[in-house]
Formats: C-alpha cells, sequence, structure tokens
C-alpha cells in the first residue's frame, strides 16, 4: 500500500485569493488526531495534523487561502502574518503534490 | 491427517462448472491488473474496474457473493504475483461487476500501535465481501467533496477566554 509523501521541496506560490478544489483522485479520512489523504493517482497518502486539517476542510469548501485565513484568525490565538504564511506554504505543498487544483 | 494436496483435490472435486468459470476469470483479471497497475496509476485502474454499469440488476445473495470473493483468491495461490489486499480486492470486483454487482473497492486507514498507520482495500457491496482482514477496523476514506468535509470533520471550537463566563 501507498507510503508516505516525502515533501521537502519548495512549495509552488499560492494565491491567497486563488479558490481551491480537491483534485478528483484524492480521498479524504478525519483521524482522531488529523487527517489523511490518499492520492489514488499517485498511490502515496499524506498526514495532516488537526491544524492542517481544519486549512484543508475550509479549502475544500471552496474558500480561498485569504478566507482561510479569515476563519482560523477567529480559532486561534495566532499571529495574522505567521497563519498567512503557514497557509501559504501548506496550501503549496498540497498543489505540488497535486492534492489541491485551482477552480 | 490428510495432505495439502488431497485436501486441495476435495475442495476442487467440489467446484461447480459455474465456479470454474469464476475461477478463470479471476486468473484474467489478476493477470491483467497486474500489467495495468505496473503500467497505468491505481485511479485510472480503479475507473476501469467500476466503471462498468451494474444499476437496476438483480443482486446475488449474500452467501453467493462471498463464495464468488473466496473463489477469487485462489488463483493468487498460484500465480506469481503478490496477493495483497489491493489485487484481491480489484479482481474481486471485476468478477463480481461481471455479474452486474455494484461491488466496489473502499480504501480504510488505522493507526497501529498508537501512531503507525495502516491501509487496506476490500470489495465491499453494503457491506465488506471476504472479509478476511477486519475491513471493520479500518476507517474508510471517502471521496472529497465539501459535504464528506463537513460530516465526517470533527472541529472543536476554541474554549472561550475566562473572563467571557463572567
Amino acid at each position: 500500500m501507498p507510503e508516505r509523501a516525502d515533501s521537502n521541496t519548495s512549495p509552488r506560490h499560492a494565491s491567497g485569493a486563488q479558490a481551491f478544489a480537491a483534485s478528483p483522485s484524492v480521498v479524504f479520512r478525519q483521524m482522531d488526531d488529523g487527517a489523511v489523504l490518499l492520492d489514488l493517482e499517485s498511490g502515496v497518502y499524506f498526514g495532516l495534523d488537526e491544524v492542517g486539517t481544519r486549512v484543508w476542510t475550509l479549502l475544500v469548501e471552496q474558500k480561498t487561502p485569504d478566507a482561510v485565513c479569515q476563519v482560523m484568525l477567529d480559532e486561534f490565538d495566532v499571529d495574522p502574518g505567521v497563519l498567512a504564511e503557514d497557509v501559504r506554504r501548506l496550501v503549496g505543498e498540497l498543489q505540488q503534490n497535486g492534492l489541491l487544483r485551482t477552480t | 491427517m490428510r495432505s495439502g494436496a488431497a485436501a486441495w483435490a476435495g475442495r476442487i472435486r467440489r467446484v461447480t462448472a459455474r465456479e470454474w468459470v469464476v475461477l478463470a476469470e479471476s486468473a484474467v483479471f489478476a493477470i491483467g491488473l497486474e500489467v495495468a497497475l505496473r503500467l497505468l496509476p491505481l485511479s485510472t485502474v480503479l475507473g476501469a474496474v467500476q466503471g462498468r454499469h451494474v444499476a437496476g440488476s438483480p443482486r446475488p445473495d449474500r452467501a453467493s457473493l462471498e463464495r464468488i470473493a473466496r473463489l477469487v483468491r485462489w488463483p493468487f495461490t498460484v500465480l506469481p504475483f503478490r496477493a495483497t489486499c489491493l489485487r484481491i480486492a480489484l479482481v474481486q470486483v471485476a468478477v463480481l461487476r461481471r455479474r452486474r454487482v455494484p461491488a466496489t473497492v473502499r480504501f480504510g486507514v488505522q493507526r497501529r500501535n498508537g501512531h503507525e498507520l495502516e491501509f487496506h482495500a476490500w470489495a465491499d457491496c453494503d457491506g465488506a465481501i471476504d472479509d478476511q482482514a477486519g475491513a471493520a477496523a479500518y476507517r474508510a476514506f471517502e471521496p472529497v467533496t465539501p459535504a464528506a468535509i463537513t460530516r465526517n470533520a470533527r472541529w472543536l471550537p476554541p474554549a472561550a477566554p475566562p473572563d467571557a463566563a463572567a
């Protein structure tokens, strides 16, 4: 079965106003401590922690990274700049690994 | 005590003509899928296996489904391929769909020893068929749609600050 993804390459730049959707080959499973994404195209799985799962959940609800940040600022005590950078980096990695695509 | 060969001979004598057809189909599918899995993405292979239209057909009873699913395993005992759960599930679904049974391949994941992720694939038709690996122990993956995410997501809102309770 699939092996864990090794995503140590630099992420693609993700525009904050761009909406995203999950790739059709990706399936999702919520776990107690996050979630697992399985890409049936490549057979590779990706783990998300709880915060990453929240970002993913909001993104596939057709929210833009900017909108994701707005929602998460209400939920987390976090510096807006740090949050925006973390969301941008995660979106870039998800895009780079073929899990997300622009709509 | 009966030898392994004698036990096999006994099992083979009980195979009906229809079941021989299932065995032959299973062997052909197993070989074809082995080649396909080496050349094509899994999603493409899944689409080909599950693409057959099966709606509106009468469904065999549960015992027949399980018998067919068990027969599908037999060729894997002689073919030089790894009999992984994914390969067996794909062939089971292919054979069942040829009989117009709306079976699908399901994928699941569970945590082993508290941290290590373990994956499993199985043929499903209103419940796992030929459930030798205990599919119920695995949490099945769902297609990613906003509705599915909303249904599955468990997210606790942040605790109210102490002064908010006053």
